[in-house]
């Protein structure tokens, strides 16, 4: 403002200059050391009297203010300078009470100072005791937390332990899922959590163990299930049996049809009863265990597989017993094995593969045709086996299962053992001819004849003269005819017995074709044989008496086996003939040429001792006018004694035609030496002999039998007689109308005859 | 020249063997096996004797009872006959007696007879000494000898030695008595011819 003011005028008044002067009285008096500021305030104001030319002016009024203030000084020293000597001694005073107390301040303050050193210490102490309770606390929670999740662990394994496997997976999903994940962060909660699978699998393999184990127990128990399944079928076959023959309308109604379902009331569960109980919880465990882990396809397969194995198994074991035995416990193996996969098939839904089941099905299935089957090729029980696979069949048809291939089987089974009972009883009745010596049964007892005729198919009328016989009996038939009636009787029994059962087979008429083909080869071909090497006219004759029998049961065979099936088979098969008749028909003509034959040769070697008088002088032809020659009573004696003993138990049109041809024996046999070579020349006495041969020999046939060499030989000596050979040998007409029976071929010896006879005359 | 065949006849119990003694002899063959004859058989077979060639008719009959009225209707024409027994049987020894006595009644007289023990081989189950059978032959005045059919014992002599019986007693009927009628049958022993050989002239 001074500035300004010197600017604007540049002359100062009184005033301004004293006012510019107190101002740097005051500076110097604020301090020494803002000199240099006071002086730099000074400078714009010494400049500004500098440059206003006023430094006398100002000198003058700074003199003039000096002399003032250092009078105002004076005034103020000459007055209470007591007073500030006293102040000032006070103010000393005071000052040193004031060093003092300062004094004593700073020693509090040490003091103080160290008291709250300790303190502080303390209070560390304490915060750090009381950080540690924390961390204790902590602790303590965290280890209760592991506590309860050990201790829910070890309930897990007593779970486990005590097979609540479900309950031990929840626990364990309880602590995979809630207690375990805020323990995570511990080495030992990561663990555990790490654990959690293992023990899950653990979990796991205990209950496929258990499932194991259930399974073995299934596969031990599985032949006792199927043994008892199948004595059910068994008894359901019988009772169903039984109540066909009581009520006929049942009849074409077999086992496992809708009637006899419906009518079946036994309601029998091989899987539980009296002797069995099976228990199918460990297996519904383990596939709810597999369920809870998601795992049901491991658990599917696995089981799968066992069954598999366990299939093989069952077909891969053979017992040492005997076949049918080892074939029964294959069976009921089977038949076990399947109504429990039925019976998982249905408990559990869609666990077990219907296919996979029904795979399992067909491979057993074809293992038992080729067990069977190669059973049957060292194994005589084809019965036996029969009835098993009938009522294995039965018992897994009313399971559902598709027992098609086994029909099959037991079809071809039908066949084979119809060949094999025909072989069989063929190879039997040859043996039983074989050993027979074709001579007529006798019995001791008529309790024997009993038993014998009540075997045998016999015409009451040929057998009522045995009755009157006394013991020993003697039975018009030999041994072989009751063995075979007994055998024949026992093959239809046999094969009666094997179709039992079979539902779509005509069994009837199977039963006539084997007995047919039976008859022909096990009957007529071997007695065929028998009859070409029999040399011995009793045996001969016996056979033919046996064929006759034979024949008769042919016949009766066809009547007896509809009494057997009884009346409710229809009427046309009784019309129905045994074919074989017609064999043993031509047989019993084979056994009348060898009788034939055998006569034949008798005679033959009766022929040979004959000795014929061709040319006899009249005087020893006398002799002869009434009596046959010699040889020939004695062949027509040998005849009729052969006829009333050995041919006697012939049938009587047998034993004409063996007489007849007999007596055509002897026709030949005179034609023969008639004509022969031998006989050079006859004369007219000898041939009158020969007339009387042949006439007595015509007194000996049975009537309308007249053999027809025995005619022929008539008519020659006739046309020898009567001298008739040269018309013979002119006119056909005369020979035919009156020689017809001579044959041409022996025209020439009939001349022979003739010129004999006149060159014998001449 | 008429010719007749010599006729033999075997009679005996059922089963000592006759017909098995007529097999071993015309067939030389032999059968285990037991066939009952049923009423008659007969076989032929051809022997030389002393340079003489005879066909022997042999009849073999059937030992059981119930055939005998058959069989006895065969003694008649009967030259020789075999009486047979089993000498392992008793029985059949025994009822040589009766067999003997049919003989008597039946045949024609002075037919030559023999006794034949058969079964001579058997000697573990032989009943009938052959000093018994040689009484016995005595006692009835006739030959006596013992045979085996199954080993070919004494079966040619049997029928060989009844034969030549035969033969010296029908030559020396003729050479004494030319109009011998005693029997219609005769061996001709003068004429060697065979019955194949036909008639002459």
């Amino acid at each position: 403002m001074l500035q300004n003011q010197q600017r604007k005028r540049p002359h100062y008044n009184e005033e301004d200059i004293k006012a510019q002067l107190s101002q740097v009285h005051l500076i110097e008096f604020d301090s020494s050391n803002v000199q240099d500021e006071s002086l730099e305030q000074l400078g714009p104001i010494l400049k500004n009297i500098n440059e206003s030319q006023q430094e006398r002016d100002y000198v003058k009024a700074l003199d003039a203010f000096i002399a003032e203030k250092d009078k105002e000084i004076e005034e103020q020293c000459k007055y209470n300078y007591q007073d500030f000597v006293g102040s000032v001694k006070t103010l000393l005073g005071v000052r040193k009470s004031t060093m003092q107390l300062k004094q004593k301040i700073v020693q509090v303050n040490d003091d103080m100072q160290s008291a709250g050193r300790s303190l502080v210490m303390k209070k560390k102490e304490l915060l750090e005791i009381n950080r540690t309770n924390g961390n204790i606390d902590q602790a303590t929670e965290m280890m209760r937390a592991f506590q309860h999740v050990l201790e829910m662990m070890k309930r897990v394994d007593e779970l486990i332990e005590s097979r609540k496997y479900y309950a031990a997976l929840r626990s364990l999903d309880d602590l995979a899922i809630h207690h375990l994940p805020p323990l995570a962060n511990y080495t030992l909660g990561a663990h555990l959590l790490d654990g959690i699978p293992a023990m899950r699998r653990t979990v796991c393999d205990s209950a496929s163990f258990e499932l194991k184990d259930w399974l073995l127990g299934i596969r031990n128990i599985q032949r006792i299930v199927g043994a008892l399944a199948l004595s059910n079928t068994n008894e359901r076959q019988q009772r169903w049996r039984s109540k066909k023959q009581s009520d006929p309308l049942l009849v074409n109604s077999g086992i496992n049809s809708p009637l006899e379902l419906v009518m079946n009331q036994d309601n029998f569960d091989p899987l539980n009863n009296n002797d069995v109980s099976i228990d199918f919880k460990p297996l519904l465990h383990c596939i709810h265990i597999y369920d809870a882990l998601a795992a049901r396809q491991d658990l599917r397969k696995a089981y799968q597989e066992d069954r598999k194995s366990q299939a093989d198994l069952i077909l891969s074991t053979r017992s040492d017993h005997d076949f049918s035995h080892s074939l029964q416990h294959l069976l009921q193996d089977v038949v076990g094995f399947f109504i429990v996969e039925r019976y998982v098939l249905s408990l559990t839904s869609g666990f077990r593969s219907e296919s996979n089941v029904d795979d399992l099905w067909d491979l057993i299935c074809s293992g038992i045709s080729s067990v069977v089957r190669d059973g049957l090729r060292t194994s005589q029980s084809h019965v036996t086996v029969k009835e098993n696979v009938m009522t294995f069949i039965w018992t897994l048809e009313s399971y559902d299962f598709d027992v098609q291939q086994l029909n099959t089987l037991l079809h071809a089974l039908f066949e084979e053992y119809t060949t094999l009972l025909h072989d069989n009883y063929s190879k039997e009745l040859r043996s039983v001819f074989e050993g027979s010596d074709q001579q007529a049964l006798v019995v001791q007892s008529s309790e024997d004849l009993e038993s014998i005729l009540s075997i045998c198919w016999v015409d009451n009328s040929s057998v009522s003269a045995v009755y009157s016989q006394k013991p020993p009996i003697h039975l018009p038939f030999s041994s072989i005819y009751p063995d075979s009636c007994r055998l024949l009787r026992q093959f239809i029994e046999d094969f009666y017995k094997y179709t039992d059962g079979y539902a779509q087979v005509d069994t009837n008429s199977l039963i006539v074709d084997g007995l047919d083909s039976v008859m022909r080869d096990g009957v007529v071909k071997a007695l065929s044989v028998i009859a070409e090497g029999v040399f011995n006219l009793s045996q001969a004759v016996q056979l033919a008496v046996d064929v006759s029998y034979f024949e008769f049961a042919a016949g009766e065979l066809i009547k007896w086996l509809s009494a057997l099936f009884g009346g409710v088979h229809d009427t046309s098969r009784s019309s129905h003939q045994l074919n074989c008749i017609k064999d043993v028909k031509k047989l019993s003509k084979q056994t009348l040429t060898r009788i034939s034959a055998l006569i034949g040769d008798k005679l033959d070697s009766l022929f040979e001792m004959a000795e014929v008088e061709w040319t006899p002088d009249s005087s020893t032809a006398l002799k002869s006018d009434v009596n046959p020659s010699e040889y020939l009573r004695e062949m027509t004696d040998y005849l009729s004694f052969i006829s009333s003993s050995v041919l006697t138990n012939l049938p009587t049109s047998l034993r004409d035609q063996a007489y007849a041809n007999a007596v055509q024996h002897i026709a030949e046999g005179i034609l023969d030496l008639l004509v022969g070579s031998e006989v050079q020349v006859i004369n007219e006495k000898g041939l009158d002999n020969v007339r009387i041969d042949v006439n007595f020999l015509m007194t000996q046939c049975i009537s309308d039998q007249k053999p027809p060499t025995l005619t022929e030989l008539d008519q020659i000596l006739n046309l020898v007689k009567l001298n008739h050979i040269q018309a013979f040998f002119d006119s056909s007409t005369f020979r035919r109308t009156k020689y017809g029976n001579v044959t041409p071929k022996r025209t020439e010896l009939i001349g022979g005859v003739g010129q004999a006879e006149q060159k014998s005359f001449n | 020249m008429a010719y007749s065949p010599s006729k033999l006849l075997l009679i005996g119990d059922s089963g000592v063997g006759k017909s098995c003694l007529l097999l071993r002899f015309c067939d030389d063959a032999w059968t285990p096996s037991f066939i009952t004859t049923i009423g008659i058989d007969f076989k032929i077979r051809t022997i030389e004797l002393d340079g003489k060639r005879i066909k022997l008719q042999i009849w073999d009959t059937a030992g059981q009872e119930r055939f005998r009225t058959i069989t006895t209707a065969y003694y008649r024409g009967a030259m020789g006959i075999l009486l047979v027994y089993d000498v392992t049987d008793e029985r059949s020894f025994n009822n040589v007696r009766t067999w003997h006595s049919n003989v008597v009644q039946y045949a024609s007289e002075g037919v030559n007879k023999i006794l034949v023990g058969n079964k001579c081989d058997w000697d573990e189950k032989r009943a009938i000494s052959q000093d018994q059978g040689k009484e016995l032959a005595d006692s009835l005045e006739i030959k006596f000898i013992e045979t085996s059919a199954k080993n070919n014992i004494g079966v040619e002599d049997a029928f060989f030695s009844l034969a030549r019986d035969i033969k010296s007693r029908l030559i020396d009927s003729q050479s004494s008595n030319s109009n011998n009628n005693s029997s219609n049958v005769k061996v001709d022993a003068n004429q060697n011819q065979p019955a194949t050989s036909g008639g002459c002239c």
